[in-house]
């Protein structure tokens, strides 16, 4: 699964650490998220896209490995 | 309780020493030898050195094992559960091993420290994951 966490927090200028705070897990996970070495949960992505005000398929989307 | 548990267990057994004051009277559900006889469910007298410090082992491995990091989410718990899985194999691989090369008495010791081994791996493993993915971060801004 393929996301654009990092491009949505360049967007809305937080750190990984800003956001980690905001969805209240730690930053460890938002840093193996984008490195996609972790794919999270779907109470997670919810969690994430509402802080971008996105819906779920803008911030994550399947790859060809799915 | 558990590095020094560990650090005297270990010496407790490669010298095979036992506390003095540590002889005790203890409730016996079995208690057998090879060509002397044995007793069920009565009071033998016994040094406990070796059970004290098997349980210290394994109540403060249990602790760290179970509590929780600062921050438990997800990752962390899924991190949690691999490492577990991961040591269940390394566990049993290092006992096939010992089965088929140890033999006779040393095998006994294999034995006594595989009852430990299973969760100090689970402990070490955790612990590098959680310190490798600490590293990534600080690679990262």
């Amino acid at each position: 699964m393929k996301n654009n966490i990092r491009i949505e927090r360049a967007i809305k200028n937080i750190t990984q650490d800003e956001l980690a705070k905001l969805i209240g897990v730690s930053r460890q996970t938002i840093n193996a998220m984008e490195a996609n070495k972790y794919v999270p949960s779907t109470v997670l992505s919810l969690k994430i896209a509402k802080v971008f005000e996105k819906k779920v398929e803008d911030v994550f989307s399947l790859d060809e490995n799915d | 309780m558990l590095i020094p548990a560990c650090i005297l267990g270990f010496l407790a057994f490669v010298l095979n020493y036992q506390l003095p004051f540590l002889n005790l009277k203890v409730f016996a559900v079995v208690d057998s030898f090879p060509f002397s006889k044995s007793s069920k469910f009565s009071f033998i007298s016994n040094n406990i050195t070796d059970e004290l410090l098997g349980l210290f082992i394994i109540i403060g491995s249990l602790f760290v094992a179970c509590s929780k990091e600062k921050t438990e989410d997800e990752f962390i718990a899924q991190s949690r559960l691999e490492s577990l899985l991961w040591a269940t194999y390394f566990n049993y691989s290092l006992l096939l091993l010992a089965i088929i090369f140890v033999y006779g008495m040393d095998f006994f010791s294999v034995l006594i420290f595989n009852m430990f081994t299973h969760l100090l791996i689970f402990l070490m493993r955790f612990k590098y994951v959680l310190y490798k993915n600490n590293q990534a971060i600080h690679n990262e801004k």
